[in-house]
């Protein structure tokens, strides 16, 4: 189990992401609706992969990347933005996250991101 | 590696036998080369057998002349002694084996002889010898004791016997001597022609090994060289056949030197060896997309990123480009798709695939545009069939009478710029009543193109050196909202024909009901659109007595008022907040009859209240007044000028407001309805605008336009 912290302002996509990974594979073990509350998340508990906003109030998603690398270099940090800025997301990536989904999404597109980021890992188990 | 030994099995096992014989060869050789030389020297000593037994004979013979001259002959009897002695010891080693002195120094040993030949010469040769070296040890012997006169005689009668046998039978020894020589030499070249044999059969094995070896090398070459030849035609045949543009991307982001046929029919050309890609897309994209595409290709060659979650920022999904196709220009759509290369699990390249996309892109716009087309008709049929089937025709004719007032501006000669700046000045109230005509009977998609038709015209007044062909765009927006005159009318007539409305003459309650839904309904969209929160609150509309004539123009002028009160009088919730007010502001609409042939429509907020001194600012700015030769700037003035020319308190226009045209299409409708209007207003408290419209007998038509402006607790 990858214990998996969600980080968007979006009650609607939080809830979202809750209900569509899955939950054999993720253990959900916080929501953040901002930069901010996930780095206090971050300090609390041990945290495998995150998926996460970038344009929030308070700390945004890029400044929030940095800090959680910055952390913990192995964090595995997934990207999910409405595309209406490449080069945000560019950054994000750059700064450190691993992959990129757009908003919006489905069920299986959050899926098969969230498997590929860990895959690499999953082979070793298996 | 098994594989690779199988491939290699002949190869590998002729080697090994090459290398084998060469050993032997060479081990053969060596051994040989020992053999060769001993067998020389046997040779040689039997050679010396020879010289020793004439030695013999000869020292026989000193040793008698110089005992006969009683000369004193020790030196030729030790000669004689050691000449006899190793003849004698080397006949003996030829016999049975054994040691001898070496021809050249030291001792060396002899194998028996082999050969019937030479056994025959060694027993001849010792038959001979024996008797004859018996003599010769007595005469020694005899010499060797003393020197008396007897014993010298006696020695003289053996030297002289032995003589006399050695002489009989010297040529004999030495004969069989020969052939002792002559059979080892035989026996010697034998072995070196059995050496040579084995020596040649070596070297032409080998030679033959090597043979092979080559064969079977250039064989391999060749079977891998063809090997080599298909697969670089079936690569070939592959890249001249695919309809993708197939190319490598390296490192240091430069093309690989293969590429796909497709690739130069997309670019129109065949240079891309070796070049930089950033460079070649370069001349196709912007820079600040160029900056993206350097940093995706980063991206794609950093291993920790993973590359199907890289692919919803590939900058080069689509991609338009201009080309020339007979000598048309056209815009082309490309998509580029990326993915790694792994070499000993690194990522040594990316392999870039382009596809012509235009196809798609096309089929995909003239869906989209279809589907909005639709859209538009399925909203215009809904606004059609809840719209007021009494207010329609009336809409529609007035707003005709407007596109076609706009087409006369625009088609008739402007020769300087103040000319154009008039037409444009002309134009704006006609289009602006369409707009609020239009949104108060909810047909949104006819007031957004007279919004667009208000943004372009408001560019062309902004234009320092305004022309004709500035109103080209003009006239496209005009062509659309006609257009959309006669869909109208054509759907009206369908429903009106297959009686689908709602509306029919007689439903009054319904109509007006309606007119209330759509002045809730423009409340709301235009609260939404400016960010303010509205309760609006419409009273009257149900019961007031209207004649059906003026009613659109009622409607209109109500939601113009509605319009101005929203995006003009109440402020935005922060604002409201901050001047401890609710966060909700309150509008209220009224319509109500006063006396038998009149009425009354209020329109009131609870709003910031106008706002004089930047009224008074504006139309200074704007050159509606003039501080210094205008005399006293009042309240009562700016308000007309509020009224009948396009000053606006709003700074920004926008779909509701701003543009100052919205009043003072309310002021001409007042004016057409010969009402009165009256404006009372108070900083932070509100706006109140009300219109009293009297002697709605038939002759309603004003002929003299008469605003009444009184002017209530004006700060």
């Amino acid at each position: 189990m990858y214990r998996l912290l969600i980080v968007d302002d979006s009650k609607l996509i939080r809830q979202k992401i809750e209900r569509e990974c899955d939950q054999n594979l993720f253990h959900i073990v916080g929501s953040a609706i901002d930069g901010s509350q996930a780095l206090s998340l971050f300090f609390q508990q041990a945290i495998d992969v995150v998926t996460m906003d970038l344009t929030m109030p308070e700390l945004d998603g890029i400044e929030c990347i940095e800090s959680l690398v910055r952390l913990d270099p192995d964090v595995k940090i997934l990207v999910i933005s409405a595309l209406n800025d490449v080069a945000t997301g560019m950054e994000a990536l750059e700064k450190g996250a691993m992959g990129f989904v757009t908003k919006p999404f489905s069920g299986s597109e959050l899926q098969s991101a969230l498997c590929e980021l860990v895959e690499d890992e999953l082979q070793v188990r298996l | 590696m098994l594989n690779f030994l199988g491939r290699y099995t002949a190869i590998i096992t002729t080697t090994i036998v090459f290398v084998v014989l060469v050993v032997g060869v060479l081990g053969v050789n060596f051994n040989l080369s020992f053999q060769t030389e001993a067998n020389a020297e046997v040779v040689n000593i039997a050679g010396r057998q020879r010289m020793l037994s004439q030695r013999v004979a000869k020292s026989l013979a000193n040793v008698k002349a110089k005992a006969l001259s009683d000369e004193p002959y020790s030196k030729p009897l030790d000669e004689l002694q050691t000449a006899a002695q190793l003849f004698n010891r080397t006949l003996l080693a030829f016999k049975q084996g054994g040691p001898t002195l070496s021809t050249k120094s030291g001792q060396t040993y002899l194998e028996p002889v082999s050969g019937s030949q030479g056994e025959k010469a060694v027993y001849t040769a010792l038959q001979i010898w024996q008797p004859m070296n018996g003599l010769i040890e007595q005469v020694i012997n005899q010499l060797g004791e003393s020197n008396e006169q007897a014993s010298l005689e006696s020695a003289i009668g053996s030297l002289t016997q032995a003589q006399e046998y050695a002489d009989s039978n010297i040529n004999r020894l030495l004969k069989v001597m020969n052939d002792l020589t002559n059979h080892t030499e035989s026996l010697a070249n034998d072995a070196a022609d059995k050496s040579r044999l084995i020596q040649s059969a070596g070297i032409l094995a080998s030679l033959l090994c090597f043979a092979i070896i080559m064969y079977l090398i250039l064989g391999q070459l060749r079977a891998s060289d063809m090997r080599a030849s298909m697969a670089r035609r079936e690569t070939k045949q592959i890249f001249e056949t695919v309809d993708q543009g197939l190319f490598l991307v390296d490192k240091d982001l430069r093309m690989g030197s293969e590429h796909s046929k497709a690739l130069e029919s997309i670019f129109f050309t065949d240079k891309f060896e070796n070049k930089s890609f950033t460079q070649f897309i370069g001349g196709l994209v912007s820079a600040s997309d160029l900056d993206k595409v350097k940093r995706y290709l980063d991206l794609l060659f950093d291993p920790h990123k993973k590359q199907r979650l890289l692919t919803d920022l590939n900058p080069l999904k689509k991609l338009a480009i201009q080309v020339e196709e007979f000598g048309q220009p056209r815009t082309k759509f490309l998509n580029f798709s990326f993915s790694r290369v792994f070499k000993d699990n690194q990522i040594v390249s990316v392999l870039s695939s382009v596809s012509d996309i235009t196809k798609e892109v096309t089929l995909a716009n003239e869906l989209e545009l279809e589907t909005r087309r639709n859209q538009q008709q399925l909203e215009m049929m809904l606004a059609l069939m809840g719209a007021d089937s009494d207010m329609l025709p009336e809409f529609l004719a007035s707003s005709h009478g407007a596109y076609a007032n706009v087409n006369e501006l625009l088609k008739g000669r402007a020769n300087s710029a103040l000319e154009f700046r008039e037409k444009a000045d002309a134009m704006m109230p006609l289009i602006h009543k369409v707009k609020g005509d239009s949104a108060a009977l909810g047909l949104e998609f006819i007031s957004q193109l007279c919004h667009q038709f208000e943004d372009k015209v408001q560019i062309v007044m902004n234009k320092r050196d305004p022309s004709g062909d500035d109103f080209l765009s003009l006239t496209v927006t005009l062509e659309q909202l006609i257009s959309t005159n006669q869909q109208i009318s054509s759907i009206f007539d369908a429903i009106a024909g297959s009686g689908i409305s709602g509306g029919s003459a007689g439903a009054s309650e319904a109509e007006t009901g309606d007119s209330r839904m759509k002045l809730m309904q423009l409340a709301e969209t235009v609260s939404q659109r400016q960010g303010k929160k509205v309760n609006l609150s419409i009273a009257g509309f149900d019961e007031a007595w209207v004649p059906a004539k003026v009613k659109l123009d009622v409607v209109s002028l109500a939601s113009q008022l509605l319009r101005n009160a929203i995006s003009h009088g109440i402020e935005t919730p922060a604002e409201r907040v901050g001047a401890g007010k609710s966060e909700l502001g309150q509008v209220t609409l009224a319509l109500y009859s006063q006396g038998a042939q009149g009425f009354r429509l209020v329109c009131e907020d609870d709003g910031g209240g106008v706002d004089f001194d930047l009224l008074e600012e504006k139309a200074i700015a704007q050159g509606l007044l003039n501080p210094e030769a205008g005399g006293k700037i009042t309240p009562n003035r700016l308000v007309n000028l509020m009224l009948t020319n396009a000053l606006s308190s709003k700074s920004e226009a926008d779909e509701d407001a701003g543009r100052g045209v919205g009043l003072s299409v309310a002021g001409e409708l007042v004016s057409k309805l010969n009402g009165k209007l009256a404006l009372s207003t108070k900083p932070s408290i509100g706006t109140r605008f009300s219109v009293r419209f009297t002697n709605f007998d038939k002759g309603s038509n004003a002929q003299e336009p008469m605003i009444e402006q009184k002017m209530k607790g004006v700060a």
